[in-house]
């Protein structure tokens, strides 16, 4: 089983697009993915349809008890663990925790799935916090969304900042350009000038309609049965992140 | 995490799917998600050797599946469905590995074909989410168009306990039948009315003790007779070199009896059948013959070093061609009136109740007989055995090798009179020793086939010196198998007339354990 966090301390950069169809082109590859919705929003679990069981909060969650509350999507192979209200504190809660064990919380929560699934997906918040550090702890891959602008790029730094505290390698960094809209010079500037850097991929994602249409249709772009370009976007990302980062 | 729950339920007669939605559509949006037609065509060899290994094979669309009884994939190929596969139809791998150890020589032929149409539905609640998928299965037989009965499966979705309970309750309360996963296939023969394994079990007639000798006759005949018509249906189409063995086995089991029990049988009539059996025997030898030859193939071409191999490619590509010529003439006499009126005369003899077969000595206790008769051969081919040694010439053993075949028909013709287990423990000591003078024979026969082939040989050209070169190679090699075996047979037959094995047998004649 391995991790992929999908993060960055910005928000609406495109974090859960990316989770919500990187979750569904793995699993429609064959593998067993379980979508963690971490975000007290819920906006991935809105997407699949999915609202949390009446009992499920952030103190089951915590204690290890999660298990009944994942629940399946309306895609073979493809769980979700839906997000509640109570996970805005989580990060509160997860700093209650004793020093040494504070940033391996996530990570002891999630070992007990390792022969349930190939692929963990964590659709994170945007914010900085012991929960981040913990995400970061815990993946095996940490995959960035930037859209080519100076504030989306500084997020970028402060996560590589936040690598080198919490003493994380800083190679589990993966990101890529999302949101793109080549009509605009900017983006094109910057795309030109990072693209090349080892830390980001080749692959991007264009701004388009049919990926802000996710919140009117309520499902993976991905799973309608004719592969649009977003579709082909999404599964080019996928093979690049399995490629460069999980398959060595 | 907890094992996903599908539960299967059958229609109650004359309902449709489309009542069991109009109940459940109280509390959920069913809509249909996808449909599919596919076809599958079972197939097993006609002694049934998968099914005897729970093994099932069939093709579907451009695949063929080796599944096991528990449903679990056992190999898989690709190929489309045929009149018949043998293993070397299919391309190598996994599926052939399997295949070519459970079904050897005998062709794979197409026992039932099924069409199945599956539609399937997604059972939603009022945020459009799946909370349980149905499929609803519609298995027919493609020849009669019989359906099996309707099928829905109900899948529970994880995190959905509640919505699933609520589907199988609807189910129930609409008076659909839950019902066990069964295989398919089992479900399949069941509707087709076809038996599985109803051929190639070993041979056994079952005797009562109270049974004349002439209805004891005709009820051990009258099943080799069946074992004739069954299979020859399968030479004359000349589906694979078994139904033409199997043919044989069962004329020869009757010329043995024929043989064996000549002295209480009417003579005239005796002489006759004898004479006719005979003919059948030899008309279907020649076919049988080269069908033993380019069955071991494999097995001969191994025996010789590689530099030897390529001359004897002529000898089996000028078997094939005889093999077309034999099988014509085969054909013509198992069509004939002279066949016809052998089988038909012989049934009569056998099973009309004025026939000779029921009066005179024939009337007398068919257990008491068997007792007498089996010990009298075992004494007698005990006698012929003790005098071989080592200077006895190969006709000795071979007629040593006749004698031990007719005393094993024998027991088995009788077989279910005895303890079963004192049977099989004394036919075990039997067939060591009848493979011993089984494979001296064998080896004999093939030595000579060899040398009136080497003696046609004719001609100075290279392909013809590599022939002769092949054949010189072969019988040498050949003959020194013949002398390994004959070295064995004293070893062999000691052990076979051990004081136990004589033993056993009398306890079994006599009843005791």
């Amino acid at each position: 089983m391995k991790t992929i966090a999908v993060y960055s301390s910005k928000g609406g950069v495109g974090k859960t697009a990316t989770s919500v169809n990187l979750s569904f082109t793995a699993s429609a590859g064959g593998e067993r993915v379980l979508l963690c919705d971490m975000d007290s929003q819920g906006a991935a679990s809105f997407y699949y349809r999915i609202k949390p069981k009446k009992k499920f909060n952030r103190a089951r969650l915590l204690s290890g008890e999660f298990y009944e509350f994942i629940r399946g999507t309306d895609f073979p192979q493809l769980d979700l663990l839906p997000a509640h209200f109570s996970f805005r504190n989580l990060d509160i809660a997860i700093n209650d925790e004793k020093k040494e064990k504070k940033r391996q919380v996530l990570g002891s929560l999630l070992a007990p799935l390792e022969d349930q699934y190939d692929y963990v997906i964590l659709d994170c918040p945007p914010n900085v916090t012991v929960l981040s550090e913990n995400i970061i702890t815990a993946a095996d891959c940490v995959v960035v969304p930037v859209v080519p602008t100076t504030l989306s790029l500084l997020a970028l730094e402060q996560l590589l900042k936040l690598c080198k505290k919490v003493d994380v390698q800083k190679n589990k960094i993966l990101a890529f350009f999302s949101m793109v809209e080549r009509r605009k010079l900017m983006h094109n500037s910057i795309m030109s000038k990072y693209r090349s850097y080892p830390i980001f991929m080749q692959s991007y994602v264009p701004f388009m309609a049919e990926i802000e249409k996710m919140g009117m249709y309520r499902r993976p772009v991905g799973s309608t049965p004719r592969k649009s370009v977003a579709a082909q976007a999404y599964e080019l990302l996928w093979q690049e992140i399995k490629e460069r980062r999980l398959e060595r | 995490m907890k094992r996903l729950q599908t539960k299967i339920f059958s229609l109650p007669h004359g309902m449709g799917v489309e009542t069991l939605f109009k109940a459940m559509s109280k509390s959920f949006v069913i809509e249909q998600s996808d449909q599919e037609v596919s076809q599958r065509c079972y197939y097993d060899t006609f002694d049934w050797r998968l099914h005897r290994n729970n093994l099932v094979f069939f093709a579907s669309g451009s695949s063929l599946h080796l599944e096991r009884f528990n449903g679990k994939q056992a190999a898989s190929a690709s190929g489309r469905r045929r009149a018949k596969f043998f293993w070397w139809d299919i391309e190598a791998g996994e599926l052939v590995d399997i295949l070519k150890s459970n079904i050897e020589m005998r062709a794979l032929c197409p026992i039932v074909e099924i069409q199945t149409e599956t539609s399937q539905f997604r059972v939603m609640n009022n945020d459009r989410k799946t909370v349980a998928r149905l499929v609803v299965r519609n298995d027919q037989l493609k020849e009669s168009g019989a359906e099996l009965p309707e099928q829905v499966f109900v899948h529970e979705i994880r995190g959905y306990e509640n919505e699933f309970e609520t589907v199988v309750h609807q189910c129930r309360r609409k008076g659909c039948l839950e019902v066990k996963k069964k295989k398919l296939f089992e479900r399949v023969l069941k509707l087709s009315g076809i038996t599985p394994r109803d051929y190639g079990d070993k041979f056994k007639v079952d005797l009562e003790e109270q049974m004349s000798v002439g209805a004891g006759v005709s009820k051990i005949c009258l099943s080799l007779v069946d074992d004739m018509r069954i299979n020859h249906p399968g030479v004359i189409a000349d589906i694979d070199s078994e139904f033409l063995h199997d043919f044989r086995i069962a004329v020869r089991r009757t010329r043995s009896l024929l043989s064996l029990m000549k002295r209480i049988l009417p003579p005239e009539q005796c002489r006759y059948f004898q004479a006719e059996f005979r003919w059948l025997g030899s008309v279907t030898g020649p076919l049988r013959d080269i069908d033993v030859y380019l069955l071991e193939k494999e097995d001969y071409l191994n025996l010789l070093p590689a530099t030897l191999r390529g001359g004897m490619s002529i000898f089996f590509e000028q078997l094939e061609a005889r093999r077309t010529g034999e099988l014509k003439k085969l054909r013509s006499h198992l069509g004939s009136e002279r066949y016809d009126r052998l089988l038909d005369g012989w049934c009569r003899f056998l099973g009309d109740p004025d026939s000779e077969l029921f009066k005179g000595p024939r009337e007398q206790n068919s257990r008491a007989y068997a007792d007498a008769t089996i010990v009298k051969r075992f004494r007698a081919f005990v006698r012929a055995g003790n005098k071989i040694s080592d200077e006895s010439p190969d006709e000795e053993l071979h007629q040593l090798r006749i004698r031990g075949k007719k005393f094993r028909y024998l027991l088995e013709f009788f077989k279910s009179f005895y303890h079963e287990e004192q049977m099989t423990t004394f036919l075990k000591y039997m067939k060591k020793l009848q493979d011993n003078l089984g494979a001296f024979n064998d080896l004999s026969v093939q030595q000579d086939i060899l040398g009136t082939e080497l003696d046609g040989v004719r001609g100075k050209n290279l392909q013809t010196i590599r022939f002769a070169a092949a054949l010189g190679g072969l019988i040498a090699v050949l003959a020194d198998k013949h002398q390994t075996v004959r070295g064995e047979f004293e070893a062999t037959y000691a052990d076979f007339t051990r004081p136990q094995v004589q033993e056993l047998l009398e306890a079994m004649v006599s009843g005791r354990r």
